[in-house]
């Protein structure tokens, strides 16, 4: 396979230009770039896909988002006794089950995506349940970049604003239902 | 939760705490600062200007985690990057 590479000498120094401007290397030189066979793949477009989509927000951004949530739930000042929290485990699962309904209840008629409930379910049990084992596509992850700043909206907004017994029992009868 | 800190009892551990905030606000600033990021990195043929830009919004997106998610996910460590800017 030959692949014809063209060094666009106007770009360089426009870039190099720009760099000195700022006092930043926008170009750093990426060791990857410099290991026998590996410049050509690791300069490829698709590289966004491990080392956006899957690296800084599949490994690091969502995993803090749903600890932030849990941070604010689970408060060390919002315990009544050292084992009773104010938020009970029930109510907890109740947020990430509101979760995995929003994101299921997407489809391609109203959101131009669909999300099936096994995609959802999969969801929680990779960034909520930790389970090891599960992993996510860096195409099915760029579904969660663009749908979770709409969903996660007031995710936690009933058990801040409502009273914990209301909202245990809305969980109770949610669940209910959903065995009807 | 803030119905029953309001109304704690004298004696409660919830008596006197401020109100609870939903952090969701916080998490989707963050959550969009990553789409802008991705979207302008996207773009075919970006020229000098882009990438300035681009560089730019890198250096938001990381302040902006630092700011809005402090303690990342637990670690100790916390949110520690290569000087940026």
């Amino acid at each position: 396979m030959h692949i014809l590479i063209t060094f666009d000498y106007k770009t360089h120094y426009q870039v190099q230009a720009m760099e000195r401007k700022i006092k930043h290397k926008l170009r750093p030189q990426n060791a990857f770039g410099l290991a026998k066979d590996l410049d050509v793949p690791a300069s490829c477009p698709r590289e966004e896909l491990h080392q956006f989509l899957i690296g800084v927000y599949g490994e690091y951004i969502l995993p803090s988002s749903v600890y932030r949530f849990n941070q604010v739930l689970r408060a060390p000042e919002l315990y009544l006794s050292p084992t009773r929290p104010l938020v009970s485990d029930q109510m907890l699962r109740g947020v990430w089950t509101r979760l995995r309904d929003r994101l299921s209840s997407l489809d391609s008629d109203s959101s131009i995506l669909h999300v099936t409930p096994a995609y959802a379910a999969h969801f929680i049990d990779m960034y909520v349940d930790k389970h090891t084992g599960k992993h996510l596509t860096g195409d099915r992850i760029r579904v969660l970049l663009l749908t979770l700043p709409f969903l996660l909206r007031d995710l936690i907004a009933p058990e801040v604003e409502r009273d914990c017994y209301t909202c245990s029992l809305c969980i109770h009868k949610s669940i209910h239902m959903n065995h009807i | 939760m803030n119905h029953q800190i309001a109304s704690a009892p004298v004696g409660s551990p919830l008596r006197g705490l401020k109100p609870i905030e939903d952090p969701s606000d916080e998490i989707i600033e963050v959550h969009v600062s990553a789409l802008k990021w991705n979207i302008l990195q996207r773009r075919f043929g970006l020229v000098a200007s882009d990438l300035a830009k681009l560089q730019q919004n890198s250096v938001e997106l990381l302040e902006l985690l630092k700011s809005n998610l402090p303690e990342k996910n637990g670690e100790a460590s916390g949110w520690n990057f290569e000087k940026a800017h």
